[in-house]
C-alpha cells in the first residue's frame, strides 16, 4: 500500500493534491512516451551501431594485418625511430546534437600534413600501406566512437526516464491517490459529524 | 700473403658458419608450429639457442639483435678487410644518427629523448654520435654527416620538413656506401651496391607512385649509382606497372621483376611481394661469388645472408606472437 502524505486533511488540500494527481498523471503519461521513443531510437541505433562496429572492426584488422607485415620485416628499433615524428595533425571540432534531451557529441576530424614522415631506406611498403590505412580509418573510428558514446547516454536517459515513469507510477501517483482518499474520507466523517451534531442538537432543542 | 689469399681463411671459416644458418626447413618446423612458445622451441635447436637462457617468449627481438650482434662482432675479428663488414654495418650509424636528431627535435617540442632506439650494430659508439650532435662538433661525424647534419637542423627550424631530412640523410647513406665500395676495389662489391640502389630506387620509385607524387620529389627520392640510369627509371613512372616490366626486362632486375607480372594487378599486393623479391635478387646478386673460395664478396654475401635469415626468424615469431596466418608468413620469406 502507497504511503500516505503527510497533509492536514482539508478541502484546500484536497483541491491542491487532486490538481497534483493530474499533473503527475500527465507526467507520467509524457515519460512514458519519452521512454518508449527512446527505447526504440535506441534499439536503431544499437542495431546500425553493431554493423559499423563489425565493419570497422574488420578493417581495423587489415589495418593491423598490414602493420604486422611492416613490423615483422623491419627491426622494432627501427620502425619506432621512422615513427617517432609524425609531421600530421589531426584536429578534432566538437559540437553536440540535441537528441530526445540527449545531448550527443559530434566529431569533425581534420587530418592535415605530410602523410609521408619517414625514410624510404629502411621502411617496408607495408608500413605505408598500414599508414594509410590507419589515417583513413580514424575519422571513422572517431565517428563510431562518438556514436557510441550517444548510445551510452542514450541508455542511461532510458535508465533515468524508467526511474521516473516508476517513480510516478509506483509511489507519486499512487501516495497521492491514497492521501486524496484519505482526505475525502475525513471530510465526508467530518461532514458526517457535523450533521449528526447538528441533528442531535435539533432533537435537544426540540425537546426543551 | 697474396691478395687472392688473404680472404683464404675468412672465407672458409664462414663457410662453416653458414651451416649454422636457420635453413627452410628449420623455419617450416617454426611455421607449422601452435604458438610462440612452439616456435621459440625450435629456434632454441639453432645457434640462437645461446641468447635465449633468460628472458620470456616475448623477448625473441632482442634474440634476434643479439645473434646479428654476436655475428657481426665474430666477422670483425677474422675479416681481413673490416671496412667490408663496415659497408654492412653503415646504415645502423645511420639509423642512430637520425634517433639523435629526432630526440633532439622531441625535444625542442617539449617530448623526451629515445636514446633506447640507438643500436650497437653501427661502426661507431652511438655515444660519440650524441656528444658530437649535442655539442655540435659536428667535423667529429663519420661518413660525411658533418655536413648534412648541420642542414637537417637548419631545415627543421625553417620548415619542419622532416621527409626532406630523411631524404638527405638516405641520400648520404648511399652516396656513403658507394664510395666505400669503389675504394674497397672489389668488382663484385660495386656491383652489388649498384644492385641494392637498383632495388632502393625501384621500390620508391612504387611506393611514390602509390602517393601520386609528382616527378620532381621522386627525383629526388632515386640515388645515383645503380645500373639503371635515373632517367630510365623516371620514363617509366608515369606508366603503368605492368609497363615497368617490359621497359626493365633488359636489366638485372627483369627476371626479378617478371614474376611479379603474372601474380596480382593490383599494386599494393605487387609493392609487398616486391619487397621480398627485391631481397631475393641483391642475394642472388651476391650469390654469383659463393664457389670463390677466395672472393671478399663472400663475407658480404654471408653478412647479406644472415641479415635475410634473421628476417625471416623475425617473421615468423613475430607472426606466431600475433596468430598471423601460415601462408602469409611464407610468402614474406626471404630466400636464404
Amino acid at each position: 500500500m502507497a504511503k500516505r502524505l503527510n497533509v492536514n486533511p482539508n478541502r484546500m488540500e484536497l483541491s491542491r493534491l487532486k490538481k497534483r494527481v493530474v499533473v503527475a498523471k500527465r507526467g507520467h503519461k509524457l515519460l512514458k512516451d519519452k521512454q518508449d521513443a527512446l527505447i526504440k531510437a535506441f534499439l536503431e541505433k544499437a542495431r546500425e551501431l553493431k554493423e559499423l562496429r563489425e565493419e570497422l572492426e574488420a578493417e581495423l584488422s587489415l589495418c593491423y594485418q598490414s602493420f604486422l607485415l611492416a613490423r615483422a620485416q623491419t627491426l622494432p628499433v627501427v620502425l619506432e625511430q621512422a615513427l617517432m615524428i609524425s609531421s600530421m595533425r589531426c584536429c578534432i571540432d566538437v559540437r553536440e546534437r540535441n537528441v530526445m534531451s540527449v545531448l550527443i557529441p559530434e566529431y569533425n576530424v581534420r587530418q592535415e600534413g605530410e602523410g609521408l614522415s619517414y625514410g624510404l631506406a629502411n621502411t617496408s611498403a607495408s608500413l605505408d600501406l598500414s599508414l594509410e590505412r590507419f589515417s583513413a580509418l580514424l575519422p571513422r573510428l572517431i565517428h563510431l566512437a562518438a556514436e557510441e558514446k550517444g548510445l551510452k547516454l542514450m541508455a542511461k536517459e532510458i535508465e533515468k526516464t524508467r526511474r521516473r515513469v516508476n517513480a510516478l507510477e509506483h509511489v507519486l501517483i499512487p501516495s497521492f491517490q491514497e492521501t486524496v482518499r484519505y482526505i475525502t474520507m475525513k471530510l465526508d466523517e467530518q461532514e458526517r459529524a457535523g450533521l449528526s451534531r447538528l441533528m442531535r442538537i435539533k432533537e435537544i432543542v426540540r425537546s426543551h | 700473403m697474396a691478395q687472392s689469399e688473404r680472404y683464404g681463411y675468412a672465407v672458409s671459416r664462414l663457410r662453416a658458419m653458414e651451416s649454422r644458418f636457420v635453413e627452410a626447413p628449420i623455419l617450416q618446423r617454426m611455421l607449422e608450429s601452435e604458438d610462440l612458445s612452439g616456435a621459440l622451441k625450435v629456434l632454441g635447436e639453432t645457434s640462437y639457442a645461446q641468447w635465449m637462457a633468460d628472458g620470456g617468449d616475448g623477448r625473441f627481438d632482442q634474440i634476434v639483435e643479439a645473434e646479428l650482434r654476436f655475428v657481426l662482432q665474430e666477422t670483425h675479428r677474422f675479416v681481413p678487410d673490416v671496412e667490408l663488414v663496415d659497408l654492412y654495418r653503415i646504415p645502423y650509424d645511420f639509423h642512430n644518427v637520425k634517433v639523435i636528431l629526432k630526440s633532439a627535435f622531441r625535444k625542442a617540442s617539449g617530448g623526451s629523448r629515445r636514446w633506447e632506439l640507438l643500436t650497437p650494430l653501427g661502426t661507431v659508439d652511438s655515444g660519440d654520435l650524441i656528444t658530437a650532435i649535442e655539442s655540435e662538433d659536428y667535423r667529429m661525424l663519420p661518413f660525411g654527416l658533418g655536413g648534412v647534419v648541420p642542414d637537417c637542423l637548419a631545415l627543421w627550424e625553417q620548415s619542419g620538413d622532416l621527409l626532406e631530412i630523411e631524404r638527405r640523410i638516405d641520400g648520404q647513406l648511399f652516396k656513403t656506401l658507394r664510395s666505400l665500395a669503389a675504394k674497397s676495389s672489389h668488382a663484385g662489391i660495386v656491383s652489388w651496391i649498384a644492385a641494392r640502389i637498383d632495388a632502393e630506387n625501384v621500390r620508391n620509385l612504387g611506393r611514390l607512385k602509390r602517393f601520386n607524387s609528382d616527378i620532381a620529389r621522386v627525383t629526388s627520392f632515386l640515388h645515383k649509382g645503380g645500373h639503371i640510369a635515373i632517367d630510365q627509371l623516371l620514363s617509366i613512372y608515369s606508366e603503368p606497372f605492368e609497363f615497368w616490366i617490359r621497359a626493365l626486362t633488359f636489366t638485372d632486375l627483369g627476371p626479378t621483376l617478371g614474376m611479379l607480372s603474372s601474380k596480382d594487378s593490383d599494386l599494393e599486393a605487387i609493392l609487398v611481394d616486391m619487397e621480398r623479391a627485391l631481397d631475393d635478387y641483391i642475394t642472388s646478386v651476391i650469390h654469383r661469388y659463393r664457389y670463390d673460395p677466395f672472393a671478399p664478396e663472400n663475407i658480404l654475401r654471408y653478412l647479406w645472408m644472415k641479415e635475410m635469415e634473421t628476417k625471416n626468424v623475425r617473421i615468423v615469431l613475430v607472426g606466431k606472437s600475433n596468430g598471423a596466418d601460415r601462408n602469409l608468413l611464407r610468402g614474406l620469406l626471404r630466400h636464404v
